[in-house]
């Protein structure tokens, strides 16, 4: 039997080897260790066994030559020695190691190849490229056009397709009442009765948010909520005056009352009570912007034209800090809405607030809600004696 | 010298012995590949070790076949693992130098110099803890008696008086590097003599070998601490298949061949009459007998699935558990 | 309860139940711990199960490997991550490893506890994550604790699974005093959603969480609705939780502590590109520590780390830029 001696590995990073000498030629008897050949792998030079017992019957590669790894470089006959003895036996031939399968089934590959989103030119950011392929939006044509601006973004998307499928009315209702449009079949130019319909059916709320003022009046009433107070229901007599808001009058002699009564011109404050010289009235004013509680400041020293004129501007004019501070004392007249009696919330840091009711046959019914920190029921009294008898005169 | 356990001695060694020229042919055809560390000279020791040492638990280097067919694991699960089969001991995904087997209490192939001896001196802690007193046998090469954790180990072993033996094959060369280039000793058991009882001892001599892991056996038995061994040994071969072991020159391989463990033991028992040349030609050929089966085994064996790429990183529990 | 505390907890319920549970490391025993979290155990579990070793990291991991193969479930201690890198041989080539080459045969149940990141004025080489370096590598589970109830479930979980963790603590965490909640079902592998939010999901984990926290406050005051996740768990990652929230907010900022180049960040963007491309609105943004050795100086320090203030300043920019 005919062994075929091949160029062996002799390195884990060894793939070819030169011949550098044979120690044998043909002919030769070798046992299973005569060193055979001298072999240079790309690490050093290596003497390499017989590895069977036999005579060597060919030399195919020459000295000075290399080959690749595992190439036939000599042949041995086993045969001339196998009558010897058994244990020559060829070396169980050993499968050439097959590599994993290599082939490839392009249309195996294709299949699994799950649906990916479909490439859409122009600048975008993947998850508007993908909208806008789901919605056959030609991100680049529109951005050419300027209508789309670079990178467009996902709102900038919902903005082209709300545009296309949505007329103008239609569209702002989406906006007001922040729909998502997943819920229209948006194969139609939607119009603004299908979205009102699909908002009353499903009873969705109109979002508003919450202006700046609304959230502090809100902080204030809370506040108001956890203040000591006590209530006193009174009842007054007023001329009106011609020309004249109630409200002046009102307004007048509680400044007036306050003057001769300190302590509803005071504010508590870390454990002090700063008590100020002037009248200065926190009054509920009610205006397009919301309700707001605006100080008239002095009102001891104006005249009820000037607080007339005062209650005019207020209703309108851009307000500014100051026209929102520095009060001691509150008022509310929900009167001129036929309210007969109500009470009120103390504004702030006020010291106490007076709702007052609709005029009856010259007659007021009013509430004051006073803060029991500030005032007790005696002074809280004198107080709304000295407003009844100023309120006379105004 | 008693017959049986020459004749035992005797038929592992050369199995051992033959076992490594098959996986050298078998290399050198492109069967085996990476790195292939041979054990051809020192057979005594791998031999003699693990018969002395027969309980407890086995931690290895890298030039284990020898000492795990000593340990008793089948070499034909050996000869697999080397082909990079299923069917080898670590399933084809360890190697010539990752050889593990829990059941023999044989932690093998730890490929990272002087890597395995802190974990031997933990399980020596282990043991001790558990009042199991067979303790543990950690075997390294010369070159790990230079690394950081080969000094820590004997450190730790020694503070904590642990059940375990170290034993160090100095064949004189890291690689190519002659231990007296990098050591301040050529004879190692000096490096461990403060801490622990050290010999030196012939481990060309499988008796000799036996005779000393005994002795040490009895030592950490008995709870004294840890004990160090150092065996002159050598090695035919260059470190690796990638080795031509240039560096030595034939006059010295000659000297250590004369020592030849396998040849002497068998010269001497014949001498002494311990053991007929009948038994020898007998275990000759069941040596020849199991190593082709091992790589007739080996060559028949099937390549892991694809599949087992991802299998045994983490326990069954773990990789369910895992997203 | 503090994060120690609940560390502790962990680690005292663990011996208590099982006696196979050791502990090992530097200055665990007598000591208690160089940040309390073994105090206590020494005196009721004794010095064979509480062990006091030399500072020398690789053998006290190598020891601990060597104690998990012998049966016994360690958990070892190295006094901060920074000094891991002595141990790095053994977690690495060793107990990450030892299961897949040897064919499944080798069980390596150890948890590597490791304080680590940026404390107060450590200097470098003392104030490193390295989490990145842990969770690359296969055959190692990575879990980063970031509060009580996750430190006590997640290190039991660790200490009573059958293969490596390398469990990751904060030095800043340990005194700190947190919400601990009973948990009926734990998978130490999710991650947890702290905020839920509709505009922006933060990833996050170890001690940005609080950093991140502190930042939402100001971003929503800015009107933006912020969802933030906390890991848990590096390795594996959690990967389905971050795409389901980016599903949602098409946007997301990883804030991490660690460097930025090759850090955690890096490798969630990647996964994030490959599963969820198409959702996103916009890049992801990584907030991380600077690309430098942390420095010793109090006011460096902090500009090479992620703080609350940098987080909104780097997510307003980022939103403004990208026009989102």
């Amino acid at each position: 039997m005919e062994y075929k001696v091949i160029m062996p590995i002799l390195s884990d990073t060894m793939d070819k080897g030169k011949i550098v000498k044979w120690l044998v030629k043909v002919g030769d008897y070798v046992k299973k260790e005569t060193p055979i050949v001298e072999v240079e792998s790309d690490k050093a030079t290596m003497q390499v066994e017989a590895g069977v017992e036999g005579v060597v019957k060919e030399i195919l590669v020459n000295v000075g030559e290399e080959v690749p790894v595992k190439t036939p470089i000599a042949i041995i006959d086993t045969e001339q020695k196998a009558a010897k003895t058994e244990e020559s036996k060829p070396q169980p031939q050993t499968q050439s190691k097959e590599e994993t399968k290599t082939t490839v089934d392009i249309d195996e590959i294709l299949n699994e190849i799950i649906s990916s989103p479909k490439a859409v030119s122009g600048s975008a950011s993947p998850a508007a490229k993908k909208k806008a392929a789901e919605y056959e939006i030609d991100i680049e044509e529109l951005q050419n056009k300027g209508e789309l601006p670079k990178p467009a973004h996902l709102k900038d998307i919902d903005e082209v397709i709300i545009k296309k499928y949505f007329t103008p009315k239609a569209a702002k209702l989406i906006k007001e009442y922040n729909l998502d449009i997943n819920n229209f079949k948006l194969d139609h130019k939607i119009r603004s009765e299908e979205v009102l319909n699909y908002i009353k059916q499903n009873n969705i709320p109109k979002i508003t948010k919450l202006t700046p003022n609304q959230i502090a009046v809100i902080k204030n009433v809370q506040n108001s909520i956890k203040k000591p107070t006590f209530l006193i229901f009174e009842k007054i007599n007023i001329t009106k005056k011609e020309g004249i808001k109630l409200t002046a009058q009102i307004i007048k002699a509680l400044a007036l009352a306050m003057q001769k009564n300190p302590l509803t011109r005071s504010v508590l404050k870390e454990n002090k009570l700063l008590t100020y010289p002037a009248s200065n009235i926190s009054v509920a004013v009610s205006r397009d912007d919301g309700l707001y509680m605006c100080v008239i400041k002095n009102a001891e020293e104006k005249s009820l034209n000037e607080i007339n004129e005062w209650l005019k501007e207020i209703k309108t004019k851009r307000l500014t800090i100051e026209d929102l501070s520095g009060s001691t004392f509150g008022i509310s007249n929900l009167g001129m809405f036929g309210i007969e009696r109500f009470t009120a919330l103390i504004n702030d840091k006020d010291a106490g607030i007076g709702a007052f009711g609709k005029m009856n046959e010259g007659e007021i019914k009013v509430t004051f809600t006073i803060d029991h920190r500030i005032l007790n029921g005696v002074e809280a009294a004198k107080f709304v004696n000295d407003f009844k008898e100023e309120i006379k005169n105004v | 010298m008693n017959s049986a356990r020459v004749k035992k001695f005797y038929y592992l060694m050369k199995l051992g012995r033959e076992f490594e020229l098959a996986a050298k042919r078998e290399y050198m055809k492109g069967n085996i590949a990476g790195f292939l560390h041979l054990d051809i000279g020192q057979e005594a020791v791998s031999v003699g070790t693990m018969q002395a040492f027969d309980k407890g638990d086995v931690f290895t280097h890298y030039r284990e076949h020898v000492l795990a067919i000593a340990r008793g694991m089948e070499p034909k699960h050996i000869m697999a693992e080397l082909f990079g089969k299923k069917t080898g001991v670590s399933k084809g995904k360890g190697g010539s130098m990752h050889l593990f087997e829990p059941k023999l209490d044989f932690y093998g192939g730890d490929a990272i110099v002087a890597g395995h001896l802190p974990i031997a001196t933990g399980c020596a802690y282990a043991r001790k803890i558990q009042g199991e007193n067979a303790g543990v046998f950690a075997i390294f090469g010369d070159g790990a008696s230079n690394a950081g954790a080969f000094f820590e180990s004997i450190n730790i072993a020694s503070a904590w008086k642990l059940p375990i033996i170290f034993f160090v094959e100095n064949n004189y060369y890291a690689i190519g590097t002659h231990i007296s280039w990098v050591s301040p000793f050529v004879e190692l058991y000096n490096k461990a003599k403060n801490y622990m009882p050290s010999k030196r001892i012939n481990g060309m001599d499988v008796c000799e070998v036996y005779n000393a892991v005994m002795e040490a056996k009895e030592h950490i038995e008995n709870g004294l601490g840890p004990y160090f061994i150092e065996a002159e040994t050598y090695r035919y071969e260059g470190h690796s298949m990638s080795d031509a072991g240039k560096y030595r020159s034939e006059e010295e391989i000659e000297i250590f061949k004369r020592r030849d463990p396998i040849e002497n033991l068998k010269k001497k028992a014949l001498e002494l009459g311990i053991v007929d040349e009948k038994y020898f030609q007998e275990a000759d050929a069941k040596v020849e007998k199991v190593v082709n089966e091992a790589v007739e085994f080996a060559a028949s064996s099937p390549e892991p699935e694809d599949y087992e790429l991802f299998e045994d990183v983490f326990c069954k529990e773990c990789e369910n558990a895992l997203p | 309860m503090l994060y120690r505390e609940a560390l502790n907890k962990a680690i005292d319920e663990s011996m208590a139940a099982d006696e196979s549970v050791v502990i090992l490391g530097e200055d665990v025993g007598r000591y208690g711990g160089s940040y309390r979290v073994s105090e206590g155990l020494f005196s009721k579990y004794g010095e064979k199960r509480v062990i006091d070793t030399p500072i020398a990291e690789l053998s006290i991991v190598g020891n601990a490997i060597g104690m998990a193969i012998a049966g016994l479930r360690p958990i070892a201690e190295i006094m901060t991550v920074n000094f891991s890198l002595l141990a790095m041989d053994q977690i690495i080539n060793h107990a990450a490893k030892f299961r897949y080459m040897s064919g499944g045969k080798m069980t390596i149940p150890l948890t590597i506890r490791m304080p680590g990141g940026v404390s107060r004025q450590l200097a470098a080489q003392h104030s490193e994550n390295y989490e990145t370096l842990y969770s690359s590598i296969p055959g190692l589970i990575v879990l980063a604790a970031s509060n009580a109830t996750y430190a006590y479930y997640g290190l039991k979980s660790a200490i009573f699974l059958n293969d490596p963790v390398v469990f990751l603590e904060h030095e800043l965490l340990y005194p700190m005093e947190m919400e601990f909640k009973e948990l009926k079902n734990f998978d130490p592998f999710k991650a947890e959603i702290v905020k839920e939010g509709k505009d922006l999901t933060i990833i996050t984990y170890l001690k940005m969480r609080y950093d991140v926290l502190e930042a939402e406050k100001e971003l929503r005051k800015a009107g933006i609705d912020v969802e933030i996740i906390d890991l848990n768990s590096l390795r594996p990652l959690d990967i389905e939780t971050i795409a389901n929230s980016i599903k949602k907010t098409k946007k997301c900022v990883i804030v991490e502590e660690d460097h930025k180049t090759g850090g955690m960040g890096a490798e969630i963007v990647a996964q994030i590109q490959e599963k969820c491309f198409y959702d996103l609105d916009a890049p992801v943004l990584r907030i991380a520590g600077e690309d430098v050795p942390i420095p010793y100086n109090r006011k460096l320090e902090l500009l090479s780390i992620p703080t609350p203030d940098k987080i909104v300043k780097k997510i307003l920019k980022w939103k403004a830029e990208n026009g989102i």
